[in-house]
């Protein structure tokens, strides 16, 4: 799944260790949900969309966006 | 031009690169556990001849295999290094990966444990490592160990997985644990009716259950890195 959270990271000027700790994972799971590597789960995606302030969908694409 | 902290991969080696050193971690190891079966094998058969003494070939024997095991730490000691600076240039880990490296290092140090006393209890250091995994033991030796293994270490592995992982590593763990269980419903059987048929030698438990272990690790590894 796509997703924006590196822009989003880069616009707070914060590395991945920095989001790492911010989510309470490690810094692989954040490198492996920004690469789509790994599709978080529901808790950990509402988790992002708090920190971030964004609504889930503005943060991850499942490429089913209607318009 | 210089990569910023935002910029930077934080996970550090990099797949290949942190196989190969893992790889070269646990061949360390094994190196270690068979050199010193080797030597205290050695030392004990010595102990045990009332009329034995050491030649000159003893001594070389013993001080290769010294040498081994002391080049098996060294290589074993920079391979973890190496590791550790990459892990560092990453960035500082958190503090949930920092518990995690707490249990790795308890699971390490209990691993080393169960080795040694095994090492330590064998009787034929020259064959097979995985000798070392169905010789006989003293029943005392045995209780011990089938405690640690028993109790202890499913104790570490619940607390690892309920309060320690993040949920990338639990769905990694996950997966290697569902592929070894299938590999495991589906070789143990077709070993067992090939035996049966005459084609091959009769089930190892033994070589079965390592074997489950290693896919499990691999795709755990796999899962967790790539």
């Amino acid at each position: 799944m796509k997703n924006r959270l590196k822009v989003l990271r880069a616009e707070r000027n914060w590395s991945q260790a920095d989001l790492a700790v911010r989510l309470d994972v490690s810094r692989q799971a954040v490198n492996a949900v920004e690469t789509g590597k790994y599709d978080p789960s529901l808790p950990l995606a509402f988790k992002i969309a708090r920190l971030f302030e964004l609504p889930i969908e503005e943060i991850f694409d499942d490429g089913e966006r209607r318009g | 031009m210089m990569e910023s902290a935002v910029d930077k991969d934080a996970t550090g080696l990099g797949f290949a690169a942190l196989a190969g050193r893992i790889a070269l971690i646990v061949l360390a190891a094994i190196g270690v556990l068979g050199g010193t079966g080797l030597i205290v094998g050695f030392l004990t058969a010595f102990s045990e001849d009332p009329n034995g003494t050491l030649s000159m070939r003893d001594i070389a024997i013993l001080a290769g295999a010294a040498l081994f095991v002391l080049g098996c730490l060294y290589g074993g000691w920079r391979a973890i290094r190496s590791m550790r600076a990459a892990d560092v240039a990453a960035g500082a880990p958190t503090p949930r990966e920092n518990r995690n490296r707490l249990v790795r290092v308890v699971a390490g140090l209990l691993g080393a444990v169960i080795g040694l006393v095994l090492v330590l209890h064998h009787d034929t250091p020259a064959s097979s490592p995985l000798a070392l995994l169905d010789s006989p033991l003293s029943p005392v030796i045995a209780i011990v160990l089938a405690l640690l293994v028993g109790v202890l270490t499913p104790a570490l592995s619940l607390y690892w997985y309920l309060r320690v992982v993040d949920e990338q590593e639990a769905a990694a763990y996950d997966k290697g644990a569902l592929v070894a269980i299938h590999a495991f419903w589906v070789g143990a059987p077709v070993w067992w009716l090939l035996w049966r048929g005459g084609l091959v030698a009769a089930p190892d438990g033994v070589l079965i259950y390592v074997a489950t272990a290693v896919i499990a690790t691999v795709i755990w590894f796999w899962a967790k890195y790539r």
